[in-house]
């Protein structure tokens, strides 16, 4: 079976192991995959004021920016997360360019589900429907997956 | 002279506020006891617990109502009237003024948020005391350890409470407003 390739809200909830049934069900046994801007927008929405500001427990005496810098470093991704490399994903977005209107993030994600031959799983009710589409286009399978 | 203080009621009492008397009793001293304060002011009887030889002034206890702080060797009947040692109050935060010092400023000091510790050459170290008392882990516990590059922060409950807690806070559509406020047509869905 081909990697799994996560979407941010996934990743974010794999990384935290908060994940529903559906994601630990779908990534038993497989190797776990994510892009590098799933995975930079991950890391840009965890700084803003609106996640940084409801943290609590722990974190409540601490400053916003240690708050911030916290969170990042709970969530660095370990070695068992692979992460697809614009080395390898390049040409295939120019390519895919042609043939698809979508921006780089989804251009990035429908390229590294190629390269890597992974299975797309995206967050519902965060869906990407022009990624979505493309993906059905491409042969690539996508599972829609209710976050923790 | 030793002192006891709980440290709820130096908590209560601030810089500012009426301060039980520390006396001459020397900083180790009074830290050293305050763990057992804060049993006197859940009700525990603290005399015991005195050396022999110490007199303690004043002890904030009182079958867990920190407003009962009175003197050891106070009479129950002098505390109904607030008489003590020939001196009369009007009221009980009279008496606890007329034994102010400024323990705000002495907890501060003894309680900083800033401390050196040593570390061994096994990489071993210990947890502040005032810490270890906060966070409840007199006993051993959990603490996690998280990198920040140019520094460690510590947190009580391990790498899970930190984890929790930033679930709570992603919780509620909040992280999926985050990814929607980022302003890049780029990173949008």
């Amino acid at each position: 079976m081909g990697p799994l390739l996560l979407d941010d809200r996934l990743l974010l909830d794999h990384l935290l192991g908060s994940g529903s049934t559906g994601l630990r069900n779908l990534s038993r046994r497989r190797p776990v995959a994510t892009t590098g801007l799933w995975y930079y927008r991950l890391c840009h929405a965890i700084r803003s004021d609106i996640v940084v500001g409801a943290l609590s427990g722990p974190f409540l005496a601490a400053p916003t920016e240690v708050r911030a810098r916290a969170s990042s470093a709970l969530l660095r991704l370990p070695d068992t997360v692979d992460l697809a490399s614009m080395r390898n994903l390049a040409s295939n977005m120019a390519e895919l360019a042609e043939r698809h209107r979508l921006n780089v993030l989804s251009l990035e994600a429908l390229a590294a589900a190629l390269t890597l031959g992974a299975e797309l799983a995206m967050a519902e009710g965060s869906e990407n429907p022009s990624l979505h589409e493309a993906a059905k286009a491409e042969q690539i399978r996508v599972h829609i997956v209710t976050p923790g | 002279m030793t002192v006891l203080i709980a440290r709820s009621l130096y908590d209560d009492i601030g810089d500012s506020g009426a301060a039980t008397r520390l006396g001459r009793a020397h900083a180790g001293e009074v830290q050293a006891r305050l763990h057992e304060a804060d049993a006197a002011a859940r009700g525990v009887d603290i005399g015991p617990l005195l050396a022999s030889g110490d007199r303690a002034e004043a002890v904030g206890v009182g079958n867990g109502d920190r407003r009962h702080a009175v003197p050891m060797g106070v009479k129950p009947s002098d505390r109904i009237h607030g008489r003590h040692r020939g001196v009369r109050h009007d009221h009980r935060g009279e008496l606890m003024r007329s034994l102010a010092l400024s323990i705000g400023r002495i907890y501060n000091a003894l309680m900083s948020t800033t401390t050196t510790v040593r570390v061994s050459s096994r990489g071993q170290m210990s947890l502040p005391a005032a810490a270890r008392h906060r966070w409840g882990v007199e006993g051993g516990g959990e603490i996690g350890v998280i990198d920040l590059d140019g520094a460690l922060l510590l947190v009580p409950g391990g790498i899970d409470a930190a984890k929790k807690a930033l679930r709570a806070a992603i919780a509620n559509g909040r992280y999926e407003r985050a990814v929607r406020a980022i302003d890049d047509a780029d990173l949008s869905n």
